[in-house]
């Protein structure tokens, strides 16, 4: 199976970068499963500027280039390398009667995920549209006018990333697009995992993979290579770290959660908006602490900024400036005709839209039990959502479910009306919600817990120093 | 009152599988069905009496009309000397998602629908058989059970039916998954009812740890009925997904490739064939059904990054997937057939298929 090799590249050198920007954590799964994400977004960028700003041909020489770029830097910087002090904590969640089922759903589904997924080909109009047939572009660099307008839709990430261990074998595998998909899953369900145990909450780490597994639509699309699934997971990620970054106060999150922004950012058409909605977001919260005296973390913003910028210089320098963006070019051309079509009597479809946009959220069963909960979670915990670690997450998640409403309400009633793209556009708010509302509730059992029994001891709860530290930060 | 407890009855028999009180299947006269399709449309193809049965054949689409207003469920018995789908649906809810087939293997296969599954069932109306491929099948014996004579079972047993009925894996499954309800009849969302259950889980709890702990704690009582509804919706979502996808050990790509095409064997069995025979540096057309928006483009999706169009008549220059690279009939290499209506293209003759209308054809 030669995507075993895209997989050891890619997480090589995403450890290499996260080592080279003092991003790498004291666990190592979550090390691998970020290095996973950020790698995967190096290459795609690396590839992307390689092939359309300075005209150099993707192939495996381009390719190693990309993926070994970064060890010199990381090399050079090994000898003072930072690396979190590692927690040495409970590693199964409690209670076991409890996390037992979770755990066997998790493994169960995503075993049924991986068997459907590595097993099915290309079967539906993605594999005769964008996602599954732009890596096959890349590896043939065939880039004429119509296939530049797939790589603009199906964004860099899924157009490289896939194709990488084609340029090395000479032959393309069409499953690596299937694989691709399942990688990341099984990297944000690590991360999910890895990042609650190293950090003190075994639970939280396997309820957030409970909960992002709960969401049936995403589940199923993990089995597809469609990329509203891999937008959906990255953006997850970033809302794990910007959760984490809430707790901890450590900056390195932060740094972590907009690293992962910029490379969902490369991942479809709609990756930018996407993506600098959380990323602004996540920047006012850094801009508000900054002018309360903490640091304000210029150098790693701009070096996000300038990576979505060299992606964005790329599409400009594939397809044009007026090609480069059309999720913006249909916004701007919805917004033109906005009064000519409401004159036509095109409201009706507004407002069919709406109420399909509300069966979507509450009743279809696509979105599990998210959209219900959601509400419930605020109302019951309102004071903690009002707390900077669950605030400020929820913001951008809002942000996030206003543009979806926007976009299947407003910009495209018809698909959702049709009930095409409108379920399938909401895994981007879902999935980021679930891990959301699973912080939230499992923050609350087991704050609790813990403060009883640092009540009960007089002490911290055994193996939680990191815990405390939050404490220290949690309320201000 | 009286009523309710029926529907309860009711449902409880069907959700047990009990001996369910429907009445008993019934043959069908093939002679009879036969002699009907002459005066009445039964199918879009003849139907043909021979010494074993019905012979019915498939060349792309085919339907039957079974005159059983209200049937609830259908046995078939067929021999197949090909590939072929078979769709079920009710007459009312014929077209719409979700799309509920089963494959007919080669060979001899007997096979049981449920159409109480299907969307939009009534009294009325009649089931109908799609099927779809390209061969000759033989339908040796039909059996249809009538719907029951109790209301209130039958309801319940459209209920139950839906709710448990396994997701069907199409091309708008990608898009969305079945609408899950509790009550078809009633037009109950399983999510209403899931939400409604977990608000009592949560006062439940609310009292229960307010009595345990001598405080209020909402928060963890949230956190019991979240993991309660979700679980819940986790459970019907697995019932549900876990027949309709494949957890076979995957194979070698080219098997996934011939046999994993789950709504459209033929199609993944000849892109299979073309893999394997039309050589990476030859140049590929692909001719489809003039409707058929699928199976062309996946062809040429199986076959990249080999040069592939899609020959549409009345063109004289052929585009590939999304209108991708232009080839004309005379660079062209190999031509794979998929479903045509239209001759082959001068100068090209069928070398190696799967089926009538899907082969590969080479020029001569």
């Amino acid at each position: 199976m030669t995507f075993a090799l895209t997989i050891v590249a890619i997480c090589a050198s995403g450890l290499a970068i996260l080592h080279v920007l003092r991003l790498s954590t004291a666990s190592r799964t979550v090390d691998m499963a970020l290095a996973w994400f950020v790698g995967s977004g190096w290459f795609a960028l690396g590839a992307m500027s390689l092939r359309f700003l300075a005209g150099v041909p993707f192939s495996w020489p381009a390719a190693s280039a990309i993926v070994l770029a970064p060890f010199p830097a990381w090399a050079a910087m090994r000898a003072r390398s930072r690396q979190d002090a590692p927690v040495s904590g409970r590693r199964f969640p409690r209670p076991a009667w409890v996390f037992a089922p979770v755990g066997a759903y998790v493994f169960f589904i995503l075993l049924v995920v991986i068997l459907h997924g590595a097993n099915t080909p290309t079967h539906t109009d993605d594999g005769i549209r964008v996602r599954a047939f732009a890596p096959i572009l890349a590896f043939d660099g065939a880039w004429g006018t119509e296939a530049r307008g797939i790589l603009v839709t199906a964004g860099p990430v899924t157009t490289f990333v896939p194709a990488f261990a084609w340029m090395f074998t000479g032959t393309v595998d069409h499953f690596h697009a299937n694989y691709f998909v399942l990688t990341s899953l099984i990297a944000i369900v690590l991360l999910a995992i890895g990042l609650g145990t190293s950090r003190g909450s075994p639970e939280r780490g396997w309820a957030s993979a409970f909960g992002l597994l709960s969401v049936p639509l995403f589940v199923y699309n993990c089995t597809s290579t469609y990329g509203d699934a891999v937008l959906a997971i990255f953006i997850g990620t970033a809302i794990l770290f910007s959760i984490e970054y809430g707790r901890t106060r450590d900056m390195g999150d932060a740094y972590r959660a907009i690293a992962l922004l910029a490379a969902a950012a490369m991942v479809k058409r709609e990756g930018e908006i996407v993506a600098i909605s959380v990323a602004a977001v996540i920047i006012s919260q850094l801009a508000l602490e900054w002018r309360r005296g903490t640091r304000f973390p210029v150098l790693p913003i701009a070096i996000a900024a300038l990576a979505v910028a060299a992606a964005g210089a790329s599409k400009i320098a594939a397809v044009g400036l007026s090609e480069a963006f059309p999720l913006l070019k249909l916004i701007a051309g919805r917004a033109k005709n906005a009064g000519a079509v409401e004159a036509m009597g095109s409201t009706s479809i507004h407002s069919k839209a709406l109420s399909v946009f509300w069966y979507a959220l509450f009743r279809s069963g696509n979105q599990g039990m998210v959209y219900w909960l959601l509400p419930a979670a605020i109302a019951v915990r309102f004071r903690a959502v009002l707390k900077p670690c669950f605030g400020w997450p929820l913001a951008a998640i809002s942000l996030l479910l206003a543009e979806t409403a926007v976009s299947s309400v407003w910009l495209v009633p018809e698909y959702t009306v049709n009930e095409t793209t409108v379920h399938r556009a909401l895994m981007v708010v879902s999935v980021p919600a679930a891990l959301w509302i699973v912080a939230l509730l499992t923050d609350n059992a087991y704050s609790s817990e813990s403060a009883v029994a640092a009540d009960n001891t007089g002490s911290n709860p055994p193996g939680d120093a990191k815990q405390e530290k939050w404490r220290q930060f949690k309320w201000i | 009152m009286r009523r309710s407890i029926r529907r309860g009855a009711a449902a409880a028999l069907v959700a047990l599988r009990m001996a369910v009180p429907f009445p008993p299947a019934q043959e069908v006269s093939l002679d009879a069905l036969v002699s009907l399709s002459k005066s009445t449309t039964l199918s879009n193809v003849p139907l043909t009496r021979v010494p074993s049965g019905i012979e019915i054949d498939v060349d792309g689409r085919a339907f039957l009309l079974l005159p059983f207003p209200g049937a609830v469920e259908i046995e078939l018995e067929c021999v197949s000397d090909g590939m072929l789908n078979v769709y079920r649906a009710s007459e009312s809810g014929m077209g719409e998602p979700p799309f509920r087939y089963s494959a007919i293997p080669r060979g001899t296969a007997r096979l049981r629908f449920d159409l109480l599954e299907s969307d939009k069932w009534t009294y009325r109306s009649r089931p109908v058989l799609l099927f779809d491929g390209s061969t000759r099948l033989s339908i040796t014996g039909i059996h249809v059970r009538p719907p029951p004579r109790d209301p209130e079972l039958l309801r319940t047993a459209i209920d139950r039916a839906a709710f448990w009925a396994p997701e069907s894996i199409g091309h708008t499954t990608i898009n969305f998954l079945t609408p899950t309800l509790w009550s078809v009849m009633d037009g109950i969302f399983l999510a209403d009812v899931v939400a409604g259950s977990a608000v009592v889980v949560f006062a439940v709890a609310l009292a229960g740890i307010r009595i345990a702990r001598r405080r209020w704690n909402p928060g963890i009582a949230l956190s019991i009925a979240a993991l309660a509804a979700v679980a819940a919706q986790d459970a019907h979502f697995l019932v549900r997904l876990v027949p309709a996808v494949n957890l076979s050990l995957p194979a070698d790509p080219e098997v996934r490739i011939r046999d994993n095409y789950y709504f459209a064997p033929e199609m993944g069995a000849l892109a299979s064939l073309a893999r394997a025979t039309i050589r990476h540096d030859e140049t590929v057309g692909v001719v489809g059904a003039p409707d058929d928006w699928f199976a062309p483009q996946a062809m040429c999706f199986n076959l990249a990054p080999r040069q592939c169009g899609i020959v549409k008549p009345g063109e004289t220059s052929y585009a590939g997937i999304s209108g991708i690279g232009r080839l004309r009939l005379d660079e062209m290499d190999a031509i794979v057939y998929i479903g045509g209506r239209d001759p082959l293209p001068p100068g090209f003759g069928p070398v190696a298929g799967v089926g009538r209308r899907a082969f590969i054809a080479r020029r001569q």
